[in-house]
């Protein structure tokens, strides 16, 4: 998969797990597609937030079941409380979780679809490629979300708003921000909430606005 | 006038005792009516409290393997994943690396199966509960924990074996806390098959807070209904015994 991956040189990634076989083998993953990456760690709630609220990192990978302070038990209400609070401070802040517990995620929706930065899930499952490419995605500012997490097709007015712009008028980004009286930035998360509603990812030789206009008319969502 | 006074004296006893016998069949059956429904409900009570039991004993084990197998094979694979990466040239030697840790998550697995539903149960219930037993024993180091069982056991297996080995690893976890000194445990049988469990406490005001447990209250209730067997609990000194047959 994949476009070329985001330059390593200065990014400060954050990696969130409270099993430390689990956190060695992602940081040395990570080393292999950013290896001048400046890569912290943290296994509770209280120091990945303290950690955050020190320097901003470019990614954070975050497991959901983690304890909420030192010798308490893992669970997934800290992980979920942790995303929450993160998602509402730092808005633009790009985050990957890596998970068993990813149906959890359902509880966190409306935060999820409102947060501006990249936003992307990788099971505990997935291979390791499938996670450096999602950690990739969020760095580009991406949306994924499991197909879970998608019950039935649902696409906010504002970005149906966006691609009848696009397509029906032929704007550009820029075009767009000002008819609608966004910022450019707005405008692209709500190109990627639109993309992860009709399951379009980048790949291989694929066009992703031309993409995402066959699959907006396949859906009946611009005539 | 006399006579008719008896007369109606009479008439008035017949009917006032006539009327009375009809309330008190009615009062008689109003009773019963009222303690079948009172029973039901403690029994609906008891079976919803046991459902409750299993639901949380399910949740627990599968947050373990969620917070413990998944996580093992997750690292396992970043490992070999890594190394097929950066090493390949030494392949063979990376797949050995491996070998003792998918070795370590077989067992664990094998074990958690043996948790959810033990092997043999129904074919040879005096090896499955005497393992089973022995394990619960091993991880209670803080306990003196003595059995006794019979030789052999050559009865039919209850239809609800399962359901009665769950019930007395119930009765352990809620009867036999950390506080307690001594446990013992016997099989017998006689007219019906019985496991009793005798537990020693260290002070009497831990013997009497046991004695009182809502929880053993719900436990009996729920085995007398869902076995169906007879559940007994005697105190004494600082003593429990809790029989259950069927």
């Amino acid at each position: 998969m994949g476009q070329e991956t985001v330059e390593s040189a200065q990014l400060i990634i954050l990696v969130v797990d409270d099993h430390e076989a689990v956190l060695g083998g992602t940081v040395s993953a990570l080393k292999t597609q950013y290896p001048e990456a400046i890569i912290h760690t943290a296994t509770t709630a209280q120091d990945a937030q303290a950690q955050v609220d020190r320097q901003i990192p470019n990614v954070a990978l975050l497991d959901l079941s983690i304890p909420e302070a030192p010798s308490e038990q893992a669970n997934t209400s800290a992980g979920l409380q942790l995303l929450r609070t993160l998602m509402q401070s730092y808005q633009t802040l790009n985050i990957v979780v890596q998970s068993a517990h990813v149906k959890s995620l359902i509880r966190l929706k409306p935060t999820i679809n409102a947060h501006e930065g990249g936003f992307t899930v990788a099971d505990k499952s997935a291979s390791m490629q499938e996670m450096l490419t999602k950690v990739d995605w969020a760095l580009q500012g991406l949306m994924f979300t499991p197909k879970e997490m998608r019950a039935g097709l649902e696409v906010k007015p504002e970005w149906l708003e966006v691609l009848n712009f696009a397509f029906q008028e032929g704007l550009q980004d820029r075009a767009i921000a000002q008819a609608m009286n966004l910022s450019e930035r707005t405008v692209r998360n709500y190109w990627t909430k639109v993309q992860d509603a009709l399951g379009v990812y980048p790949d291989e030789g694929i066009n992703m606005r031309i993409q995402t206009e066959i699959r907006a008319r396949e859906e009946g969502l611009i005539d | 006038m006399g006579d008719i006074s008896i007369a109606m004296l009479d008439h008035h006893r017949k009917t006032s005792g006539s009327e009375m016998s009809h309330q008190r069949t009615a009062i008689g059956r109003f009773e019963r009516f009222w303690n079948e429904l009172l029973l039901r409900r403690r029994t609906q009570k008891a079976v919803q409290w046991w459902c409750d039991r299993q639901t949380l004993n399910a949740t627990e084990q599968a947050e373990s393997i969620r917070d413990g197998l998944l996580q093992e094979i997750f690292s396992l694979r970043r490992s070999m994943e890594l190394q097929l990466a950066l090493q390949p040239q030494n392949s063979l030697e990376n797949s050995h690396r491996g070998l003792p840790q998918l070795e370590q998550i077989y067992n664990q697995l094998k074990n958690l199966a043996e948790q959810i539903a033990p092997l043999d149960l129904d074919t040879n219930f005096l090896f499955v509960i005497k393992q089973t037993l022995s394990k619960w024993s091993d991880e209670r180091t803080d306990l003196k924990v003595s059995f006794d069982f019979p030789q052999d056991w050559n009865y039919p297996p209850s239809q609800n074996i399962h359901l009665i080995l769950q019930f007395l690893m119930e009765l352990l976890a809620i009867a036999v806390p950390e506080e307690s000194e001594e446990v013992l445990i016997n099989l017998r049988s006689n007219t019906h098959q019985r496991i009793e469990v005798t537990v020693i406490y260290s002070d009497l005001g831990l013997h009497k807070k046991n004695e009182e447990l809502v929880d053993i209250h719900y436990l009996g209730q729920a085995f007398e209904f869902l076995v169906p067997g007879t559940f007994r609990q005697r105190a004494w000194d600082c003593q429990i015994t809790y029989s259950l047959s069927w």
